[in-house]
């Protein structure tokens, strides 16, 4: 469980006994998560151990989805993907996590959909503050822009309704070092001003350095749930999730 | 060179009801991924609620909104009852060409059933015969060409200026993450189909006033040109579609005046072919998939 | 014939319930085959062709019979697809118990499904148009339509008779109207005629201005032209657009003697150019014999055939297809044997004058004459009757004009020794 100030809090999300996958088969199973705001999440682990399924499976983006996932004490099983925008659930998935056909500014606009129009350009100027690089590509389209520039309009399209918890998909893949940094570095801003994160991350011990809570996943179930600190100290975890990825940062 | 021009300007008269027409086909496709070749039977339809409209004393000018308002319902209620139930029991692409084959004979079939085979026409309609810039065009065919550039500016205005619109094409970009943001795509993928459905509508009129005589197989005849314009501006591209229509409306008048003209139709089938061989995205492929909503 | 749509199913029942239904027991019915299209777009034609054999049958059927056996007639349906036609004909003749006579075997499927019938060696009156046919030597073929050849050397003849001397040629490309071509142009240059234009176009376009402008701009003072109804509907009207609102007359096919030509016609363009420019020509028989009046007053008569009567009634095609079965059935009286080869000798002499030869103009008065021994010559719908070697029979041409109502008059006449002339 995480630290005993989320436990105080009403768990922005709990997942209880989730089985989830394609066709028959399960791709998770035995799921068990519990995410409290202004924390974040890390779940790591090999690729193929299901991490992204886990994800859509939260979302009711996947085949099928058994068991429960309560989002802010709403059972949210089975609910469709546009409602749960609606409960301050943002979503980046890990590629097409964007409008490649639409400017930057209609991507906001985008995110925003659920606003009234002058609110939203409100919070245009809000999410630029947070990414100011955005400002003068705001009249380009999101296909003409580099890989950070579309991940950071990714990431300021899920802020326009300030959502209460994000789901991050491997937002740092395919990005230089510097600019993963950059976006990790915000997603630990976020969770400071009362977001709930899940981050799921390829590059473990980059997402472990800004966690609270770290979830290993192993063959689609959770293998060890541990404070992200001890899992990034400790050798042996190290040497057998994190392998020669740690020491290489990603 | 005077038969020349005078082809230009008819391939602009005829482009201009091809433009129409392909753009909705164009929008439909790019929102739904359904390649709805019951588009043509709602031409048809279109043309027929034209001269129904017409007998009731109304002009074709008038009648176009109307019929335009009508088929856009029409399609919607095509969408509800015919598409969603078989995208939700997850039918192929091919099974929904199909099942779009066969609703479009359908309603071919019951427009038969209520008007006959017979040909008809919304009588002379054209007016004058006006000269401009060299070209030949009766003033019939200018209104339709005002009409159609009406049309595509306000289609533009809607999709980039818009939230409707604008959740229309992110809708057609990444469903997903349009739901994802709380953008109810039913209801988006609803008014998309009214919209195409009532240029459709338009696009009926507007063929059935510039062929003078029609029969029931007058949307789908021109199902061909049509869906090459679209093919040819990249599929899903309602500006594409534009120029495509273009293209396809003056090469077709181009080969009619100055080759056999018994191939006239042919050059839309080869442009057809050529373009899915060539340039499967479309005449500015990647480059103008880049600025595909700049225009 | 003009490219015409209908709905295939409707009429393949319509005329499947029509042929339904015999007479007397005793002797099996003598079957008339009716090889047509009566599905896909040319099915319309299949109506028009069986048509003359359902009033020919039940006229038959009502003088008692041939020798006592009744007559029905059987569709065959060859699609309008030369390929498709084989095996739908093939299999009619393989399974039909008592096939005796076959009619129809029109221009498009002619050349796959003539030799199956010949082969079959049962008599057939074909109303094909091709050149090709013109000297055959089957043995069972008849025909008494012209071929199409003397049918374009016809439309250069009425132009010319009407002082047209610069004819635009605009044909609709098919293989009917194409059939026209080369006797047109083999008769234009020899009456004094050159031809400003000559297009093909196709069939349904959505606009044909460009080719409209290339014909304007030839300055036709005539058009010879065959296109569907909807296509000559949208070709004319967008010629009166570029042409300031005026019209050449126009020379066409009698195939275009329709409502739905009329109609379409008159929609787009005014019911004036339609009644007072348009001349339609084609074979020629003459509407005030007795022969006629028989032939008419069954057809109006007929449930399943009344409603295109008028139609009918006005085009040489299905009225030598109703005196073929006539000649047959007679001829098989003749011969007292309803076998091909026994009867297929006494076709000529049905027809060929001879001393002390009763003239008859139908099947009953003829019948009666051979019971009581006296050998007849009929004269029919089509008017008097002479067969080549080859089997062929020109007959004269008509021009004719729509009347106001969608009827149609007579205005001139070209006899058949006239056209064949200018054929060369």
């Amino acid at each position: 469980m995480p630290t005993s100030s989320a436990e105080a809090a009403a768990p922005a999300l709990r997942v209880r006994g989730l089985r989830a996958g394609y066709g028959d088969a399960p791709v998770v199973s035995g799921v068990d998560l519990d995410l409290a705001c202004g924390q974040v999440a890390a779940v790591v682990g090999p690729n193929g151990a299901g991490k992204s399924t886990l994800v859509k499976a939260l979302l009711g983006i996947v085949g099928f989805v058994e068991g429960e996932v309560v989002i802010d004490g709403r059972v949210t099983t089975g609910m469709p993907l546009e409602r749960l925008a609606r409960l301050g659930v943002g979503y980046v998935p890990q590629v097409e996590d964007v409008f490649e056909s639409l400017r930057v500014r209609e991507n906001l606009d985008m995110g925003g959909y659920l606003l009234p129009r002058r609110e939203r350009a409100r919070r245009v100027e809000r999410v630029l503050e947070t990414f100011p690089a955005l400002r003068p590509r705001l009249d380009r389209y999101v296909e003409t822009l580099s890989g950070g520039e579309r991940k950071m309009t990714a990431l300021a399209r899920v802020l326009m309704l300030e959502p209460r918890l994000l789901l991050l998909d491997e937002p740092t893949a395919s990005l230089s070092l510097s600019v993963s940094r950059v976006v990790l570095d915000q997603v630990r801003r976020l969770a400071d001003l009362g977001k709930a994160v899940l981050l799921v991350e390829q590059r473990a011990a980059a997402a472990l350095a800004v966690a609270d809570w770290a979830y290993v996943m192993v063959r689609g179930g959770i293998a060890m749930s541990a404070p992200a600190r001890r899992v990034l100290d400790d050798p042996a975890m190290r040497e057998v999730f994190l392998g020669a990825r740690a020491s290489a940062g990603g | 060179m005077h038969l020349l021009v005078d082809a230009v300007g008819f391939g602009i008269a005829a482009g201009a009801v091809i433009a129409i027409g392909a753009v909705g086909f164009s929008l439909q496709f790019g929102m739904s991924n359904v390649l709805n070749i019951t588009y043509g039977a709602l031409m048809t339809l279109a043309a027929y609620l034209g001269l129904f409209l017409l007998g009731r004393g109304l002009s074709a000018w008038a009648a176009m909104p109307l019929c335009a308002a009508l088929v856009g319902l029409a399609s919607v209620g095509f969408r509800r009852l015919v598409v969603a139930p078989l995208r939700r029991r997850g039918t192929g692409a091919l099974g929904m060409v199909i099942v779009t084959v066969s609703a479009g004979i359908i309603v071919e079939y019951a427009i038969v059933a209520v008007a006959g085979t017979a040909a008809q026409s919304y009588g002379r309609q054209s007016g004058a015969t006006l000269h401009l810039l060299g070209m030949t065009l009766t003033a019939g065919q200018v209104a339709i060409i005002l009409i159609a550039a009406g049309l595509m500016l306000g289609l533009h205005l809607l999709l980039t200026r818009t939230t409707l619109g604008r959740a229309m094409r992110a809708t057609a970009a990444n469903p997903t993450l349009a739901r994802s943001c709380g953008i109810a795509t039913e209801r988006v993928g609803d008014a998309a189909w009214l919209l195409s459905g009532g240029l459709c509508g338009a696009a009926g009129v507007a063929l059935a006033l510039t062929t003078v005589s029609f029969d029931f197989t007058l949307g789908s005849v021109f199902l061909i040109p049509m869906i090459a314009a679209a093919v040819l501006g990249g599929i899903g591209q309602p500006y594409g579609a534009m120029l495509g229509a273009l293209v396809v409306g003056i090469a077709s008048e181009v080969a009619g005046a100055l080759w056999d003209p018994a191939y006239k139709d042919v050059v839309a089938f080869l442009i057809l072919i050529v373009m899915l061989l060539v340039r499967p995205r479309g005449l500015f492929g990647a480059a103008w998939s880049a600025r595909r909503l700049l225009a | 014939m003009v490219r015409k749509r209908w709905p295939a199913a409707a009429v393949a029942l319509l005329v499947a319930a029509a042929c339904q239904g015999g007479t007397s027991g005793g002797a099996p019915p003598v079957q008339i085959g009716v090889v047509a299209p009566f599905s896909g777009p040319d099915a319309q034609f299949g109506k028009l062709l069986s048509a003359p054999c359902i009033v020919a049958s039940r006229l038959i059927d009502a003088a008692g019979g041939i020798m006592g056996a009744s007559v029905s007639c059987l569709s065959i349906d060859d699609t309008g697809d030369p390929a498709d036609a084989v095996p739908n004909v093939t299999r009619a003749l393989a399974t039909s118990g008592n096939l005796r006579m076959v009619v129809g075997l029109e221009s498009q499927t002619a050349a796959t499904t003539i030799p199956l019938v010949e082969k079959a060696k049962i008599p057939f009156f074909t109303a094909n148009g091709l050149d090709a046919f013109d000297r055959t030597t089957d043995r069972f073929f008849w025909r008494m339509t012209a071929p199409d050849s003397a049918n374009g050397v016809a439309f250069a003849l009425w132009a010319s008779r009407k002082g047209y001397r610069r004819p635009a040629i605009v044909f609709e490309n098919n293989i009917g109207a194409e059939g026209n071509l080369p006797g047109l142009q083999a008769a234009m240059p020899r009456l004094g005629q050159t031809a400003v234009i000559d297009l093909t176009i196709p069939g349904d376009a959505a606009s044909y201005s460009s080719v409209v402008d290339r014909v304007v701009a030839a300055r036709p003072d005539v058009l010879v032209f065959s296109a569907d109804p909807q296509t000559a509907a949208t070709f004319l009207s967008q010629y009166s657009q570029l042409n300031g609102g005026s019209l050449p007359p126009m020379v066409t096919a009698t195939d275009s003697l329709t409502p739905d030509f009329f109609n379409a016609v008159a929609k787009a363009v005014g019911v004036q150019y339609v009644t007072r420019s348009i001349y339609l020509v084609g074979s020629y028989f003459d509407n005030t014999t007795p022969a006629f009046a028989t032939y008419a007053r069954t057809m109006s008569s007929t449930p399943a055939v009344k409603g295109i009567a008028r139609t009918i009634l006005s085009i040489g095609p299905p009225a030598s297809i109703y005196d073929g079965i006539n000649i047959m059935a007679l001829a098989m009286e003749m011969a007292k044997s309803t076998s091909g080869p026994a009867y297929d000798a006494d076709i000529t002499r049905v027809v060929s004058p001879r001393s002390g030869a009763v003239v008859v103009h139908d099947f009953a008065a003829g019948k009666k004459a051979i019971e009581s021994g006296k050998s007849v010559r009929y004269v029919g719908v089509i008017g008097p009757v002479t067969f080549n070697r080859y089997h062929n029979f020109a007959g004269e041409f008509a021009a004719n004009m729509f009347n106001p109502d969608g009827t149609s008059h007579q205005v001139g006449v070209m006899s058949g020794a006239d056209v064949q002339s200018y054929l060369g």
